[in-house]
């Protein structure tokens, strides 16, 4: 029989759900072919602990801007862990948002340390971070306009282009809204990735903290977003001021944004899920049984066959 | 009103000058559009001072609390970022040192700074394998006049006309440094096997032979430069100087022309 292109995504798509019989019903499990299970964002100050430990996480997500430099011994470890670990690569300054030309000294950096680490994916912020080739450092919201959305698919399309593969997009916390915003946030991140086809990289504290900086459901957000789309998720603590939170990183993940999680994990499925801890750092042990609470909330609320990692599957 | 314009009103906002952003955020809830805007440009300064506070933790300690905010804050206004990395924010810090009203008559503060930001050079600079004293040991001795050298990359020359350094020791051990003294000093700094930043004081001898293997000279034209400064046959001299190299990691290849000296 011919193999026909249907054919090969039918085929394709059946490689992807493992099918086990349960008495008379066949039941099928969907398996997500891109979830990498439970990881932590690799900081300097456990360099050392995780090459002695080699903790028992599944993946780490390093801070591309860190590592783009010649040499030393952060590099050294990066390439050592890298040994014992899959990656993903996150960006903070690619500014896709932004009104200045794409940096492609900035995107040719980028793809030499892609090579170098080979990651499961890359990702940044769906942001603009500085203008006139002033770089803020910050990662600033846009307004949700028509204007808004043809800009950035533009520029991510390019980046894609470039880089030979798909992008996560994730999205920013923020503290203003623009007036000129005609739709929501969700509606604009959903318009954005859609028509520029990426994948999201689903920030569940960051929509906790722009929710109560906003005035908006976050479960809105949440079923406003396509599953389909979302590839990995940052869980994260912040500093609630009363009448606004502002996103730290420097705390655990609160009360609220675990009951947030359980609601992402009922509406996306299983996401590689990680937790993003940038300052006030505590020990690697802490973070690891911080990132059991994820692995727990996970089982209670996913089907176990489900949060098997995709490559401990292959073994 | 374009996207660009208003990126351009909250950069400006952020940046402290003026701005018209405000009339174009909502203001709701318990916050106020300026309240909501000064998180932004708070960040900015906070960003900024920590970065500076990081690289540069022995300038900040020399100036105190108080000195140092003003400068960083003057800093930030007088060079905005321009890069991608806040690794790179601070490369022009010295520069600016020499030139902010206040400190430019302390002209050791911008050595200090300067010192400070050779260090970190260092410690990122570009990997390379570094060569052992037995390669030049194992080297045919009818091979040694064409001797070049490679350097790590490293490797860095740090030339001062103030005792920048010995203040900068003192702080660190967290002795009261000594005052500034105007004196030339020339110190080689360089990423030693562990990956660690290390410096060392470098005589006119040693700092001779080293910018002429550097300029690519070998080793009899490098030989003949000593002799000039030294009125001495300087050959033991540099065995000992190149046996001193080749330990501390600064040599990545030894070149004989045609005999490819094995690693």
């Amino acid at each position: 029989m011919e193999i026909t292109q249907n054919h090969w995504v039918a085929a394709k798509f059946l490689h992807n759900k493992r099918v086990t019989e349960t008495g008379s019903q066949i039941k099928v499990i969907a398996m997500s072919q891109h979830f990498l299970g439970f990881g932590l964002g690799l900081r300097i100050d456990h360099f050392h602990d995780v090459l002695e430990q080699k903790p028992d996480l599944d993946w780490f997500e390093v801070i591309s801007e860190n590592f783009m430099v010649d040499g030393g011994k952060p590099k050294h470890y990066l390439h050592s862990i890298r040994e014992h670990y899959p990656m993903v690569m996150h960006g903070v300054s690619l500014s896709i948002g932004s009104t200045d030309e794409l940096d492609m000294a900035y995107l040719k950096r980028l793809k030499q340390l892609h090579d170098e680490l080979q990651p499961e994916w890359f990702s940044d912020h769906l942001c603009w971070t500085g203008l006139n080739g002033i770089n803020a450092h910050d990662l600033l919201p846009m307004p949700y306009t028509e204007e808004a959305i043809n800009h950035v698919v533009e520029r991510i399309q390019r980046v894609q282009d470039y880089m030979g593969r798909q992008m996560l997009i994730e999205n920013v916390s923020s503290y203003i809204s623009y007036a000129e915003s005609q739709i929501s946030e969700w509606e604009f991140l959903h318009e954005v990735c859609e028509r520029a086809d990426c994948h999201i990289l689903f920030d569940v504290n960051n929509i906790y903290v722009s929710a109560r900086n906003h005035d908006f459901d976050p479960v809105e957000y949440i079923k406003g977003t396509n599953p389909a789309r979302v590839r990995q998720f940052h869980l994260a603590g912040h500093t609630d001021y009363g009448d606004y939170v502002i996103d730290t990183h420097d705390h655990d993940v609160p009360d609220p944004v675990w009951q947030l999680y359980r609601q992402a994990l009922l509406h996306f499925g299983p996401v590689s899920t990680m937790i993003e801890r940038d300052d006030n750092i505590p020990s690697l042990n802490d973070l690891m049984a911080e990132l059991d609470i994820a692995r727990r909330i996970a089982a209670e609320t996913l089907d176990g066959d489900q949060l098997v990692p995709r490559y401990k599957e292959a073994v | 009103m374009s996207l660009r314009e208003r990126q351009q009103q909250l950069l400006d906002y952020m940046m402290g000058r003026n701005s018209e952003i405000d009339g174009h955020i909502r203001d709701h809830g318990a916050i106020s559009a300026d309240t909501r805007l000064n998180i932004y440009r708070n960040a900015y300064q906070v960003r900024f001072w920590e970065t500076i506070d990081t690289d540069h933790p022995i300038l900040g300690t020399y100036l105190g609390d108080d000195l140092f905010n003003q400068m960083v804050h003057d800093y930030i206004d007088a060079y905005p970022s321009t890069f991608r990395s806040l690794r790179n924010f601070a490369d022009r810090l010295p520069q600016f040192l020499t030139e902010d009203e206040t400190l430019k008559a302390y002209p050791h503060v911008a050595e200090l700074a300067r010192f400070e930001r050779e260090l970190i050079a260092a410690f990122d600079a570009a990997d390379a394998q570094q060569a052992e004293r037995q390669q030049l040991i194992d080297l045919d001795p009818e091979k040694w006049p064409i001797l070049k050298l490679e350097f790590h990359p490293s490797v860095r020359v740090f030339s001062t006309p103030y005792n920048v350094v010995d203040i900068w020791q003192h702080i660190k051990a967290e002795r009261t440094p000594p005052e500034p003294v105007q004196q030339d000093e020339t110190w080689l700094l360089w990423r030693n096997r562990e990956r660690l930043t290390e410096f060392v004081s470098v005589d006119s001898f040693e700092l001779t032979m080293y910018r002429s293997f550097a300029d690519g000279h070998n080793l009899e034209q490098v030989a003949e430069l000593l002799l000039e400064i030294s009125h001495s046959d300087p050959s033991s001299h540099m065995v000992n100087t190149l046996f001193s190299w080749l330990d501390r990691g600064w040599i990545t290849r030894l070149d004989a022309g045609l005999q490819l000296v094995k690693q």
